[in-house]
This record gives structure tokens, C-alpha cells and sequence, in this order.
């Protein structure tokens, strides 16, 4: 076992030492850092503890909590052990729950070596090893020597270095070439069809709110001048609707206006050029932002058209890149197309999917209930609902049930809008009424299937298929095929599944 | 695919059987009753308390009362848990590993072979009585990132890793 006080091995020599070796431990100090990390986690209470004690007895618990926390991490330390195999690291740990986690070096992506000074004057480092799409990375080693992180790192580089070495023989840049370019008049559009007006007000108004009673009184006071002042003009209730629609009316130009202007600083001069396989989308008008992403991390697509994409003629087009840590990233790549026409984005999905003949043709309806399960809920609320108010409020709360035609004919329109196309090894799926969304991916980008069947589904005989994806975000319509007849989502299942589990697939595109 | 072609002789030394659905063993379903009654002690101890306050009467009643939700509470969550565990049934085909699952809301999850990123396999205090074992099948997903089947017997549990143990050599060809 490699100590501190051992004259440095080169990192091969160790690496070839380290995969000879059988099972061992952390660095002998790493109880000491495990105990800091925990501290610092603990350290608000301790605090709190440490201010509100009363008498002498917060010493005495202070004594406990440092004792516990050096014991457990005692504990961690001497059940936490690893050991390296042919292609593969298996880590055993815990106390009562005894985990053992087999991680393939062809699955780890990333070793990240983390060293503060503390880890330095040790002449140790915490070692992370980070995979694909994971959330958390897959192990984190706290803490090993450094000799041995360094080992452990070249002996992941070089399984995985002759993977990559044929994968990535660009020489010098490829020549690029613009895909997408918006002019001002399109990001002006972008303006208008998108709600970012809403979105920052309120946030201001949230800012604001925090900041404490003077907001509430302002708004109060505002709210009073205004309505002393509509009663001074003696004004008729038609006048005073038509006031408040003109209000209402600034309200909204107001908010398209902040809208526009948010476009512009945030997509003014967007163009979304190719390089070779890479992808790469600058925007902005103060500050320019520049992001790029490989064609083929490309997880799962998203296309939109809300109504107002519709009174335009446009629509826009996300993606989902593998790397979760970009999900939540605002720089990140995502935004392909933020705004453009049908054409414009049907060119550009034929173009990044070649295999795919989008527009898909043959789109398969569900089931020939489904619009009745897009009813039921609403219609269920909004009786509910009504026969409350009229309970309470007599005739007039039964208003409420006017609400019901329009449901009726949401839902039609929904399910006749809504199914789900597999072609040419793409699966998507199309829901909205209104706000029409289109969601795909290719199926070798599939990570697994799901077929769900709630109790109501069972009463139709309808299944859900859920699809996952890598990088997927949680906000977004998930992949997911609803309310389909339950013989149809298993056959589609079965197709499915063959295809996930085919062999690479070679690059169709020339790099 | 060198994958499909060996791990039918892997799985035959095993004792798994590729393509046949098959169900928990009998001890996994005691192990899950065994833990449910134990986590229904809290809410059974909370609910008597409960019940033998609210119940008007002699204090003999009231301790029957008492004490018969402290019974019932915990031996419907184990009963439940006992049901739950019959249900799942686990298929390992060419394709991947299937499993079924659920009482109302039933789901039947596919995690094809080529997709599994890593393994763990999981044993508590009470599967480790019992011999049982948890697996648990990463995939670089969202939603479905991890499919957690409790109640394996041990040595099906490690077989059903080691066949389920991505190539080194495979490439990541889904990201």
C-alpha cells in the first residue's frame, strides 16, 4: 500500500501497482477530512447551540456531537473499500446497509481530482468519479493519497484512451457553416410570442415584496389614488369598464414591450453555425454569448407552437444535451432554433437527423377514449366547484358550468391532435390543444422503457409508455405516450426494445 | 453481440433461467411483511393513543380499543408489503432486465443490457437475515436513472449483476 511517507511512484508504475493490488482503503486520514465535511454541514447548528446554551451543559454536547461525528467517521473509514479489476472499480461501504457498486472504467467519463489547501498539506485528494447523466457523481472517494488518485486517474484515462484516440482525429478546425441566422425583425417576433415580460416582473415583484412593508403600502396607496380619483370624475360603470380594459391593455403592451426588449439583449445577432460535428450558437446584444455541443450528445428534441407562434407562423426548437450539469445552465446550448418558421425548422431537423424523414408521416392516434380522460378531471373540478357556489351563492354560481362546453371541446381538439409516430428510428410524441408541443427522440438515445397503468387506465384499457432520456429536463414534457389501447403500447414496446438494444450504429453523417 | 452469446452458459451456472419470468422468493416476502410491521409500529403506536383517547367508555375499553389498532396498524402495512412483494415478477432476456411491479399502479420497466451504466447491489440488516439482497441498475436517464428491485436472493442478485455488467470494450454509444 502506497503511504505518504513512500518515495513517489511515477502514476503508471502505481497504476500497475494499484490494479495488481486487491482490496484496499482510503488514505488513512480520511476519517479527519470525512469529520470537516460533516462539520461543515453540521456547523449551523453547532452554532446555534453554541449561542443559545444555557449553563455549562452545551460543552458536555458539543463533546458528544465531535465524539459522534470522529466515531462515525471512523466507521466509514474502515468499511469503505475498493478494489480495481480488469475493466471495472468495485467500492463496498456501509455499516448496516452494506452496498457493493461495480463502476465500468467504459462508463466513467470523468475522474475530477479536488485538492483545498488543507488536502494539500496532507498530500492527499478527493477523488470523484463522474459518469454519464448522472445527477451525483458515481463514487466519491474522500480522501485518497495523492499518488493513488493520480493513479486511479491515469488507469481510467488509459482504458478509455484507446476508445477515443481512433473517435476524435480532427487535425485542425472544420471550415463552418451558419444554419440559422435571426435577423432583428425575427428576434423581434421572439419578443412578442415569449412571456419573458411576465417572467421578470415577477421576479421584480418578488424582489420587491422581500424587501418589506413599504412595497405593500405603496401598492396600497397607488391602489386608493387611483380609485379616489375615478370617483372624483363621476364616471358611469361603462366608462369605468372601459378604463380598466384600457389599463388592462397597457398592462399588456407594457409586458410585450419588456418582453421585446429582454429578446433583444438575449438573442440579438443569434446564429447557429456547424463546425465538423460540433454545433455552437452565439447570441446577445451586451453580452455575447457563445455555446456549443456535439451533434450526436443531442438526448431528446422539443418543438413548440403556443397560439401566438401560430399567429406568426413560427415555432421554436429545443434540445436536451447529455451532460446534466448544462441542464440547469442558462449558457448551455439548448435553444436551436428560438424562433422560425415551420420550414426553416423542419430543414433543420432534417438536416441534424439524417436517418429521420422529418416530418414524420404515419402519426398513430391513441385511444379512441383518450379525450374522455381529458375531460373527466376538469369537468369532475369544475362541477364540484359549482355546485359549491351555488350552494352558497344561489343561481348565479352555477355560471360555473358554462365552463363545461369549452372542456368538451378542449379535450377534442387535444385528441385529435395528440399520438405518437415511430419511423426511421425516431419516436415522437404530440400533445396540446393551444399550446401544441411535439417531443422526440432517436431510438438508440433511449436509456429505458416504462409501461404504467393506473387503476383508471386499467378501467379503459389504456397503458402509459414512459421513455427516458439522458439529460431530460424535469420542467418540459416528459416523453411519454398516454392513453394509448394497452395491446398497442406492448406491441410498440416490443418494437421498441430490439432497437435499444442494437449495436452502434456508425455515423451516418460525414464528419 | 458477444454479450448474448455468453451469458446463457453465466446464467445456467447460476441457476437463472433466461426468458421465464419469475417471482421473489417466499423470504423476501417475509422480510418486506417483517418491515412494514416494524415501520407501522410508529403510526399504529400514534393512532392507539389516538383512538383509546377518543373512544368514550371504561378504561378497559379504551385499552382494548387501543390496543387492537396497535395490532391492525402494523399488520396491514406487513400484509400490504407481503402483497406487494408476491406481484413482482422479473424477466432477464437478450434485451435486458424486465421488471413488473406495482398494485394499483402496476409498471413492467425494461433497462436494456447496453444501457446499464453501473450496478449496486444493496443488503440491510434484514436481508442479510434473510439472505435476500437489493439490486439496483443505473442508467444515464432522468426519470427512470435507477431501477431498485429489493427481495433477490443473494446469489440470483450477484448473478443478475455480473451478467448485467456493461463490456469494458462497448462504447457508450446511447450519449
Amino acid at each position: 500500500m502506497t503511504t505518504p511517507s513512500d518515495p513517489k511512484p511515477t502514476p503508471s508504475e502505481a497504476a500497475a501497482a494499484m490494479a495488481v493490488a486487491g482490496e484496499r482503503r482510503l488514505h488513512p486520514l480520511s476519517w479527519l477530512f470525512v469529520a470537516i465535511q460533516q462539520l461543515k454541514q453540521f456547523a449551523l447548528p453547532l452554532l446555534v447551540l453554541l449561542v443559545t446554551g444555557r449553563g455549562n451543559t452545551w460543552e458536555l454536547w458539543g463533546m458528544v456531537g465531535a465524539g459522534g461525528l470522529v466515531l462515525y467517521s471512523l466507521l466509514l473509514y474502515f468499511t469503505y473499500r475498493f478494489r480495481i479489476e480488469d475493466d471495472a472499480i468495485v467500492i463496498r461501504s456501509g455499516v448496516l446497509q452494506r452496498t457493493v457498486r461495480n463502476i465500468p472504467f467504459s462508463r466513467i467519463h470523468n475522474v475530477a481530482l479536488h485538492q483545498t489547501l488543507l488536502h494539500r498539506i496532507a498530500g492527499v485528494a478527493e477523488v470523484r468519479l463522474e459518469s454519464a447523466g448522472g445527477a451525483k457523481p458515481e463514487a466519491e472517494m474522500r480522501v485518497l493519497s495523492l499518488a493513488d488518485a493520480q493513479a486511479l486517474e491515469e488507469l481510467v484515462r488509459g482504458q478509455h484512451g484507446e476508445a477515443e484516440a481512433g473517435a476524435d482525429p480532427q487535425a485542425g478546425p472544420p471550415p463552418s457553416r451558419v444554419l440559422l441566422q435571426l435577423p432583428t425583425s425575427e428576434v423581434l417576433r421572439l419578443g412578442l410570442i415569449s412571456n419573458r415580460g411576465m417572467i421578470v416582473l415577477a421576479a421584480m415583484f418578488g424582489v420587491l415584496a422581500q424587501t418589506g412593508e413599504g412595497f405593500g403600502e405603496m401598492i396600497e396607496g397607488s391602489a386608493r389614488l387611483v380609485a379616489g380619483w375615478v370617483k372624483q370624475q363621476h364616471l358611469d360603470s361603462a366608462s369605468t369598464l372601459i378604463g380598466a380594459l384600457v389599463l388592462f391593455l397597457a398592462a399588456i403592451i407594457l409586458m410585450r414591450v419588456l418582453s421585446v426588449v429582454l429578446a433583444l439583449l438575449q438573442f440579438h445577432g443569434f446564429t447557429l453555425s456547424e463546425s465538423g460535428r460540433r454545433l455552437s450558437a452565439e447570441r446577445g446584444l451586451l453580452t455575447r454569448m457563445r455555446a456549443s455541443l456535439r451533434r450526436d450528445r443531442i438526448q431528446a428534441w422539443s418543438l413548440r407552437e403556443t397560439l401566438l407562434h401560430r399567429w406568426f407562423g413560427r415555432q421554436s426548437l429545443r434540445v436536451d444535451s447529455a451532460n446534466l450539469a448544462q441542464v440547469h445552465d442558462d449558457r448551455a446550448l439548448r435553444d436551436l432554433a428560438p424562433v422560425a418558421t415551420p420550414d426553416t425548422v423542419d430543414g433543420l431537423i432534417r438536416h441534424l437527423l439524417p436517418g429521420a424523414s422529418w416530418p414524420l408521416q404515419q402519426w398513430h392516434r391513441l385511444h379512441p377514449r383518450a379525450w374522455r380522460r381529458q375531460f373527466t378531471l376538469p369537468a369532475v373540478v369544475t362541477v364540484l366547484l359549482a355546485a359549491g357556489l351555488g350552494w352558497k351563492e344561489g343561481l348565479p354560481g352555477l355560471c360555473l358550468l358554462l365552463l363545461l362546453p369549452l372542456w368538451l371541446l378542449r379535450a377534442r381538439v387535444w385528441a385529435r391532435h395528440a399520438g405518437y409516430a415511430f419511423e426511421s428510428g425516431v419516436i415522437a410524441v404530440r400533445e396540446g390543444w393551444l399550446d401544441k408541443r411535439w417531443r422526440f427522440a432517436e431510438v438508440r438515445k433511449l436509456q429505458a422503457v416504462k409501461l404504467s397503468r393506473s387503476p383508471l387506465d386499467r378501467w379503459h384499457g389504456m397503458a402509459t409508455l414512459w421513455l427516458d432520456t439522458a439529460g431530460a429536463n424535469a420542467m418540459e414534457m416528459p416523453l411519454r405516450i398516454r392513453y394509448l389501447p394497452l395491446d398497442e403500447a406492448i406491441a410498440l414496446r416490443d418494437r421498441l426494445a430490439p432497437e435499444l438494444e442494437a449495436p452502434v450504429i456508425p455515423a451516418r453523417t460525414p464528419a | 453481440m458477444t454479450e448474448t452469446a455468453t451469458s446463457p452458459v453465466e446464467s445456467a451456472a447460476a441457476g437463472l433461467q433466461e426468458g421465464a419470468w419469475h417471482p421473489l422468493p417466499e423470504a423476501a416476502a417475509s422480510a418486506a411483511g417483517l418491515v412494514g410491521g416494524l415501520t407501522g409500529l410508529v403510526p399504529g403506536i400514534v393512532l392507539a393513543g389516538l383512538a383509546g383517547g377518543w373512544v368514550p367508555g371504561a378504561w378497559w375499553l379504551r385499552l382494548c380499543v387501543g390496543l387492537l389498532v396497535l395490532l391492525l396498524v402494523p399488520m396491514s402495512l406487513a400484509l400490504l408489503a407481503r402483497v406487494r412483494v408476491r406481484r413482482v415478477r422479473w424477466c432477464l432476456d437478450a434485451r435486458g432486465l424486465y421488471v413488473c411491479r406495482g398494485l394499483l399502479w402496476r409498471h413492467e420497466i425494461l433497462v436494456p443490457r447496453s444501457r446499464v451504466q453501473h450496478l449496486d447491489i444493496e443488503r440491510g440488516p434484514v436481508e442479510r437475515h434473510f439472505g435476500l439482497a437489493t439490486l439496483i441498475v443505473h442508467t444515464a436517464g432522468t426519470r427512470m436513472h435507477a431501477l431498485r428491485q429489493a427481495g433477490f436472493n443473494d446469489a440470483e442478485a450477484v448473478a443478475l449483476r455480473d451478467i448485467l455488467v456493461p463490456e469494458a470494450r462497448r462504447h457508450d454509444d446511447a450519449l
